[in-house]
């Protein structure tokens, strides 16, 4: 079995992801910041060091840095947390269903509306399409670090400055960037949303909602938390105010230790691997008659990409290409990546695509496998 | 010396800045009446007075408060 749908979780996990998993299960028992007994104290130490290593990588404090279930929860406390009546959003052409949908429906909500800008190749380009879609009613600008279908990366520093100038929030999806694009809150981000599960290396079931503070958000889940229970009203400091019920306390301590792999190897180094496999894999694949690409990673074009490749199999759709790579050993997701806007940018809305996407654990000969069962199937 | 905290991780944070300083100190949970659910740090270092502390914890935004003894 070789695995290419690192963009849907990582897989395999660092070992010490896995080791410090089972041993949070099994050492760390109780519940974290609820009460003082030796266990209780541990495990709430233990949720904490891994609360500061996540901070410290992202450029925050640790108190605004929330656990979460995953990145689609952080986005839905971002979003709807700013959202009011009348309010307009900014998003980007490639957004993921975990920002369109939440936009979408606090907007009709709320009785607001959004405006979807192109995002292009030249940066210059895209700032003044984002700018453009500014109105004095807007309160944040959405958009993901990298597509999750074609891989393209927005410009988060230049659009930072864009929404600075402008008085308006700036979140940004990192499901695709965080730990291989340089995503953080140093760069003029205000929020943060990321999924602990993929190039963080944590486990499923985990992800971060990252703050700078600037723009306070209201709640949509309210409930226990361990601290002011005396008051009916949801606590005002951080994370707090958004870590309502138990967390994934396991989860959340590996994750601790996804990121500090990802710190020692360095998000740099994975991604000049990750983005050489996926030159590999296009030169080889546009070699290939029948495999059609989307997005073509090569030595030029490598610094606009995160290492995610699109392509489809001629005379096949989509979920049929992937079934039939599937049978074949070779495990890659095809459809439409919960991703609609960027399908129809690319115009594959009905096909959708196969996704290659590749992992710090991927290796050249896998690329080569790959693209050799490409070149056998038959129509 | 005991500093009232209302959050668990700036409880943390603030015991994690005074053990860097060499002050022995703890977080412990905390409830009174009519304060509720809290924690406390509590600090076991005698050879410094809570004018430092205080003066270290405000340097990183936590309040000694007037609750704390």
């Amino acid at each position: 079995m070789i695995y290419f749908d690192n963009a849907a979780t990582t897989f395999p996990k660092p070992r010490n992801v896995y080791r410090v998993f089972q041993n949070a299960a099994a050492e760390f028992g109780a519940n974290p910041g609820r009460s003082s007994y030796p266990l209780a104290v541990r495990t709430s130490e233990a949720v904490y060091r891994s609360r500061e290593v996540c901070a410290d990588f992202f450029g925050a404090m640790p108190e605004n840095t929330i656990f979460t279930l995953n990145c689609t929860q952080a986005l839905n406390f971002a979003i709807k947390g700013l959202a009011h009546k009348g309010v307009h959003f900014v998003i980007s052409d490639m957004e993921h269903n975990a920002v369109l949908r939440p936009v979408h429906s606090a907007c009709e909500f709320f009785g607001g509306s959004y405006t979807l800008f192109e995002s292009d190749e030249d940066v210059e380009i895209t700032v003044k399409n984002a700018a453009r879609a500014i109105r004095p009613n807007t309160r944040a600008l959405i958009c993901c670090a990298a597509s999750n279908v074609i891989g393209l990366c927005n410009p988060i520093k230049q659009l930072a400055e864009l929404c600075a100038r402008r008085g308006i929030c700036f979140i940004v999806d990192a499901a695709q960037g965080a730990g291989v694009l340089p995503v953080s809150l140093k760069d003029g981000i205000n929020i943060i949303c990321a999924a602990g599960h993929k190039s963080l290396y944590g486990p499923m079931g985990t992800g971060l909602l990252i703050t700078d503070g600037k723009f306070p958000l209201k709640t949509i889940i309210e409930g226990g938390t361990g601290s002011m229970s005396e008051s009916v009203q949801q606590p005002d400091f951080l994370p707090d105010r958004f870590e309502s019920g138990t967390i994934n306390t396991a989860g959340a301590i590996a994750l601790g230790a996804g990121v500090e792999y990802v710190r020692k190897i360095t998000p740099e180094r994975i991604l000049s691997h990750e983005l050489s496999l996926c030159e590999r894999f296009c030169v080889g694949a546009g070699k290939i008659g029948s495999v059609r690409l989307y997005n073509e990673i090569l030595p030029e074009s490598r610094k606009l990409f995160a290492p995610v490749v699109s392509f489809n199999i001629e005379g096949m759709d989509s979920a049929q290409g992937s079934s039939v790579l599937g049978e074949r050993g070779f495990c890659l997701r095809g459809g439409l990546h919960c991703a609609p806007l960027a399908h129809k940018k690319i115009g594959t809305l009905e096909t959708g695509t196969i996704r290659f996407s590749p992992g710090a654990f991927s290796t050249p000969q896998e690329v080569d496998m790959l693209l050799q069962e490409l070149k056998r199937i038959k129509i | 010396m005991n500093i009232n905290i209302k959050s668990f991780t700036t409880a943390q944070k603030a015991a994690g800045l005074l053990k860097s300083r060499g002050i022995r100190c703890m977080v412990e949970r905390r409830f009174g009446r009519g304060t509720g659910c809290g924690f406390s740090l509590k600090i076991t270092d005698p050879s410094v007075s809570r004018r430092e502390v205080c003066a270290l914890l405000g340097s990183i935004g936590v309040d000694c408060g007037a609750n704390s003894t």
